[in-house]
Parts: structure tokens; sequence; C-alpha cells
């Protein structure tokens, strides 16, 4: 896939054309799964791999830098967390479908991207959850989105949204206690039914 | 104060605005930051009467208190690598209870933590990275496995090895005490006392040996000495069962080790044994007898290189006053081929008793007088004259640098009183700025390095002064010139920042020149690596309160000391 058609579909998609995604996700999800079937075949299995880092990898490689425009770092690490969020969360919720038996094709990713059970339904509430604290306070829950989906450290994520690495630890330590005790109260995961 | 108690019993957070969450929040930071002993009385007097808001603080700090999937990111599943945060003060993990971080051994970081069931400390220690059943996590098994095989006074006594959820943790003996690394950077003991360090040591191998298991990674920073002199040998993390196990981690041996303590044969790749172990204390011997190690190189290779080729300058040389039969025992343990070295730890043992008994009488030995009495009369004089300059080499090329903490408290983003000279063994508030001055009173160059607490398990790394090759910060400092660097400001996660302050008498290029952000992060993975082994190679520097601040020492034109500073 040349990397200019994945460029085209994040500008339309940042742009607000919603059904970009749908044409991006599997190009992400496959090159993902490429660069991490070659790691695990170049490295040692005793080495470390760095999911962050091959996720970064697959997006510099599948993006046309001249062309994507990034306003800047700052910008490539906001695009790059809201997109994790979505391709993990949406991953979660197809895995959920079929094992309900909808009719929703699970997207052959699986070796790559393959959330145990109590993960995919954890993300699933954790999505729900997080669109909540969106409401209470928005920079909180991009703090927790670019953490914890894209697996950004403090250092970066301050440098995402323009503030200080403290403001970003206070963030996390606060945000990350109020989305633990919303997941208790709204109930077990296990019985959490996706939408 | 924020009222909370109009709100349903089911759903209260319904009711939550974003000005009361600002309120509830900024009780929960403070609350947070207190400690679990204050922070009752915190909570019972800003939300005195509203026992809605008190309810829904408490709630919070007992959901920030566990560990939990959001410490994971969702990216590790792409691989099968499972990164685990740097678990922090409160969080409980199997049935412990994490007080602090305490340090990182092999394969994982240590943390102080108490059972409470029995009201016990333990010291913990967390596999930072696992690789599902990968050889790392067979390896971590088998060192607990090894490890609580062994029952011996010098050996550390393993409680429970367990793991929570997919985290893994050996809880052991807790050991209030210092490393043999430490001793010897420090206020260095006495060479006697160094030496009956080094004789218990001696028995803690040689009992492991007798029971087939090899240490593999025996260096100054695994041995511990209790506050009691017991010196406790920790880290049977190489460990490998002689004859037993269902895999061969010989191989990965090789890249595991600490270079400056490894032997030839490892540092070759090839198996160790139980003479490995003596090549590796006889590294620790010549360290305490000649005030530094025996193979340095600037790099990696470079050392893997001197430990494989090169004999080192004989301890007699290098200080005179070692004795002679101390000098044939370490230069003996340091053969390259491990067929001529002492071929049991037993053996060594028997010449370094021996080495003590003649170096505390002093004097040609009397007959008939039962020696512990012997050693006894004359130790102390001994020990007196001995520990001054005679055993510590190098003193003419001794360089000195003072330095401070300025600490500067801050609520709200602004000053709150003066800054004030802090004590570096002081609790840090999170927001909190602080900054050096240092003086000297020959000329140098300073530089500040922070190690981070490395949350999230990968190491992170900040150069923190200069700021950058560039910039204003000059690390030049001319004789008895004043140096004060800019602020820096305790914003990670809570727990022990690990810096370095480095003092040299020419400029460290690697250092000013190593690429990082404009925070002063340095991320390129194998920049930190490099400087890592730098700093871990620096010679042992002494250090002292004065009235000016603490005055650090050494021989040598480097002098780097690591210090730790703790924040919330």
């Amino acid at each position: 896939m040349p990397p200019t058609d994945v460029t085209g579909l994040l500008q339309r998609w940042t742009a607000g054309d919603r059904s970009a995604i749908d044409q991006l996700t599997p190009l992400i999800y496959n090159e993902l799964r490429r660069l991490a079937h070659r790691h695990l075949r170049r490295e040692r299995r005793d080495h470390t791999l760095q999911s962050t880092a091959l996720v970064h990898e697959a997006w510099l490689r599948l993006i046309d830098q001249k062309q994507a425009k990034w306003r800047d770092r700052a910008h490539f690490f906001a695009v790059s967390g809201q997109m994790m969020r979505r391709i993990l969360v949406d991953h979660a919720r197809a895995q959920q479908r079929e094992k309900r038996g909808g009719g929703a094709q699970i997207l052959a990713l699986n070796e790559a991207i393959d959330l145990p059970r109590q993960r995919s339904l954890e993300l699933i509430a954790l999505d729900d959850a997080l669109q909540d604290l969106a409401r209470l306070d928005a920079r909180q829950s991009q703090v927790i989105e670019l953490r914890f989906f894209a697996g950004l450290s403090i250092g970066e994520t301050a440098e995402a949204l323009g503030i200080s690495k403290a403001t970003v630890n206070r963030d996390w330590i606060t945000g990350r206690a109020w989305l633990l005790r919303e997941l208790d109260r709204r109930g077990p995961v296990e019985s959490f039914s996706p939408c | 104060m924020i009222a909370l108690s109009h709100m349903g019993d089911t759903c209260p957070w319904e009711g939550l605005d974003a000005g009361q969450w600002n309120r509830v929040r900024e009780i929960l930071e403070s609350a947070l930051g207190l400690g679990p002993d204050r922070r009752a009385a915190y909570l019972a007097e800003v939300c005195a009467g509203d026992a809605a808001l008190r309810s829904e603080v408490e709630s919070l700090i007992a959901a920030s208190e566990r560990t939990a999937f959001l410490d994971r990111a969702p990216l590790a599943s792409l691989a099968p690598t499972m990164t685990m945060t740097a678990a922090v003060a409160g969080r409980t993990i199997g049935n412990y209870r994490v007080v602090d971080r305490i340090g990182e051994g092999g394969m994982g970081t240590v943390y102080r933590a108490v059972d409470p069931r029995l009201g016990r400390t333990v010291a913990l220690k967390v596999i930072s990275h696992l690789r599902g059943a990968g050889e790392e996590k067979l390896r971590f098994v088998r060192e607990a496995k090894a490890a609580s095989a062994l029952n011996h006074p010098n050996i550390v006594t393993i409680y429970e090895y367990d793991s929570d959820h997919e985290v893994d943790f050996i809880a052991m003996e807790y050991i209030k005490g210092n490393t043999l690394r430490a001793l010897l950077a420090g206020h260095r003991p006495p060479m006697r006392t160094i030496l009956e360090y080094a004789i218990q040591t001696a028995a803690a191998v040689g009992a492991a040996h007798a029971a087939g298991i090899v240490h593999r990674d025996l260096k100054t920073n695994n041995i511990m000495v209790t506050d009691a002199g017991t010196v406790k040998v920790l880290d049977f993390g190489l460990a490998k069962q002689a004859g037993g196990g269902d895999i061969d981690v010989t191989q990965a041996g090789a890249t595991l080790g600490t270079p400056e303590y490894m032997s030839p044969e490892q540092a070759k790749g090839e198996p160790a044994d139980a003479r490995s172990d003596i090549f590796s204390f006889g590294v620790i011997l010549y360290e305490i007898a000649c005030g530094r190690r025996p193979f340095r190189g600037n790099d990696l290779p470079s050392t893997l290189y001197a430990v494989v080729n090169e004999t080192p300058t004989p301890p007699g040389t290098v200080n005179p006053a070692v004795p002679k039969p101390l000098a044939s025992v370490i230069e003996r343990c340091l053969r390259k081929n491990k067929e001529e070295r002492p071929q049991s730890m037993e053996a060594v043992h028997r010449e370094l008793t021996s080495v003590l008994e003649d170096f505390g009488a002093g004097a040609p030995k009397r007959r008939g007088l039962p020696r512990r009495s012997m050693i006894a009369a004359g130790a102390v004089a001994v020990a007196a004259a001995i520990a001054g300059a005679v055993w510590l080499p190098g003193l003419h090329h001794q360089r000195t640098v003072t330095w401070t903490i300025l600490a500067q408290q801050m609520r709200d983003g602004h000053p709150l009183g003066e800054e004030y000279v802090a004590s570096p063994a002081g609790t840090f508030q999170a927001g909190w700025r602080f900054r050096f001055r240092v003086q000297s009173p020959q000329p140098g160059f300073f530089y500040l390095i922070d190690h981070g607490p490395g949350a999230g398990g990968a190491e992170q790394l900040w150069i923190l002064y200069p700021r950058n090759a560039a910039g204003r910060d000059r690390e030049d400092v001319a004789a008895s010139q004043q140096l004060v660097t800019g602020w820096y400001v305790f914003d990670q996660n809570p727990g022990t920042e690990r810096l370095w302050i480095l003092w040299s008498e020419h400029a460290l290029d690697p250092i000013r020149n190593a690429p990082r952000d404009p925070t002063g992060e340095v991320r390129d993975p194998s920049a930190i690596q490099r400087a890592l082994h730098y700093l871990n190679q620096l010679p042992p520097a002494s250090s002292t309160s004065t009235r000016d601040g603490v005055q650090m020492r050494a021989a040598g034109d480097v002098l780097g000391v690591p210090l730790e500073l703790r924040h919330q």
C-alpha cells in the first residue's frame, strides 16, 4: 500500500470524514502485524520489543511525512493517540460481537493484536468512562488517552499537550483513580455489554 | 468546600460537574501527597460535615492504590512483551503493600514492602519486563528456586515466589544496611572490616557452590552488609543449578553479567562454573585492596577486551601496602585460564582467613596464645593505622567538589516561603523546584544527570546540566567559582529520583554531545545504555557533609556520585 493512500485517508479523517477510519484501520493493522513479525524474527527472544516504538515506526513508514503536514511533533502524537484508541476499542468491540455470534467480521489481525477477552471488555468499558471523564475535564481525558492508548511517556504527553510534566503527572494520577473507581461502580467488567 | 450530599446513592458521580470534580481532585491530590498516616486527619478537617465528599475522596484514594489494567498499555499486546508500570507507594502486589522503591537488581526493581499478615517488612523484587514464558521468566523462576534452596546466614532468605496478575515477584528478607559498593565509595570502613566482609562473602558463595549453585554475577552491588556487620549475598539472578533445569541459560549469561566483574569465559560467551565466581570474587578483592577495579574500559567492548586479554597491574604495584599473601590470592583468582585459579571457594576462604590473622597481628605470631584473642588485642590499634591513607590509594590525585541543593516549596505554581538549603535525605513534593550550587578549589566541569524513577519499566535519562550544548548553561567552572544551575521541578511519578553529580577535570563530550530533546531527555536507547555504563564504571567517590554542603572527593580525573532524592 503506497504511503500516500494512508496519508490521504488520515487527512480526510482529521478533517472530519468519519468513513475514512474504516479504510485506515486495516492498513495500520497490517503494517503493525508485519513489523511485529519482522521484529520477532530478527530480535532475540529475550530482547525487549518496545511496542510504542513499534507503533511509531509503523506510523513513520505508512505516512508520507512531506504530505502529512503534521503541524508539529505534538500534533503527530495527539493524532496517533486518538488513532490507537479507535483502533484498539473498535477491535475489542468487534471481538465481542463475534463472540456473541454477531455478523461483523473480525479483521484478520489476531496474530498481531490478540486481546484477551478480559482485556477487550476492559478497553470497551474504559472507552465509555473516558468519554465521561472528558465531560468533566477534557485535558485529563486526553492525558489518559495519550499515556494509555498511545503509550507515551510523561514527557511526550506533556509535549503533545503543551503542558508541564507536573500537570501531566497530576492529571494521570487523579484521572486514573477516577476511571478505576468508575469502572468499579459500573459493575464487573465481565457482565458489561457493549453498545 | 464542595457539597456532594445531595447526590443520589446509586449514581453519585452523575451529579458531579466539572467544578466539583476540580475541587475533589484538589483534595485527592493533597491527600495522596500526605502519606497514609496523615490522611485521615486531613480529610476529617477538609471534609468536615460532608460525609459524601469524604467517601468520594476515600473511594478515589482506594482506587489509586490498586494495580490495574490501566498501568499496562494495550499496545503491549502487540508482541509477547508486557510492560509493567513501576509500582508506586501504597499499591498492593500479592499480599504485600509497597512502601517505596529501594533499588534495581538483576532483571527487576526492588521495593520495600510490608506483609500485613505478619507485620513484617520484606524486600519485594518485581520483574519489570515479563516475556510470557520466555527465557527471562524461566530465569526469574530459577533465581527464586535456586536461592530459596540455600540456607546460609550470609545468603539472603527468600520467603516466597509468586505472581499477581502476571506480575512475578520474589519476597525476601529485608536487609537494613549498605551494599559493599556503597561502603567502598563512602566512608570506607577499616581494611580489616572489609576483609571480614570478603571472608563472609567467600563463605556464602562457597556454600552455594557446595549445593551445586553458581552465582554468575558476583559484584559489589549484590553484596549487602547489614548494620550489624553481617554480609548477605543477593541476587542469585543468573544462578544455574548444576545438573538440573530444563533450559540452558549459559548462552544468555554472557550478555547478562556485569562486565567489570565478569570472568573471561563469560565475556567470551562460554559456560560459567564455580571458578567463574572465583574470578569475579578476585575482581572484588582487587577493588578492596587497590581502590579501583582491575579491568576498566571506556565502553562495553573495551572492558570486555580487557577482561579477556589484559593482565591487570599487580595489586602490590597499585598499592604497596597490600600484604603479599593477599596480592597473591588476588592474582591467582584473576588468572585468565580457570584451571590456574584456586579450584574452590573454600580454598580462597582459607587463604583469606589466614591473611586476616596475619594482618590483625601486625607482628610475628606469638605462639601459645589463642589466635582469636591475639587478633582482638592488636586489632584496634592496627585497624586505626591501616584505615588511614595507607590503604586509600591515589590520595595525591584527589579532587574535591562541594555541592548543595537549594529547594523552593511551591503551591499552585507560586513560590511558598524562601529558598532553602535542602537535605538530600529529605522528601520533596511534586511541583517543588530545586537547583544545585557547586564549588571547587580546582577548576573543572560540572554535569548533572537524572536517571529518573523509570516509570513504565523503561530506562529513562535526562541530562539536567548543561541543558544543551548550544544553550546558556556552561559546564566549565573556574577554581573557587560558584556555579548555580537553573531550576528543576519534581514532576515524575512519586518515587526516588536517581541523580548523578559529575565533576570532571576535562569536558565530558559523550554527555555534552548526547542527543536529547528540549527537556533534556535522552531518547536513544543505545545512548542511554552507554551513559549508564559510563556512570557505573566510575571509581568510587567519598562524600562528607560540611558546613558548606556535601563535599565529595575521589582520586582520578572524573568524580561522580549517585544521589537519590525522594519525592511524593
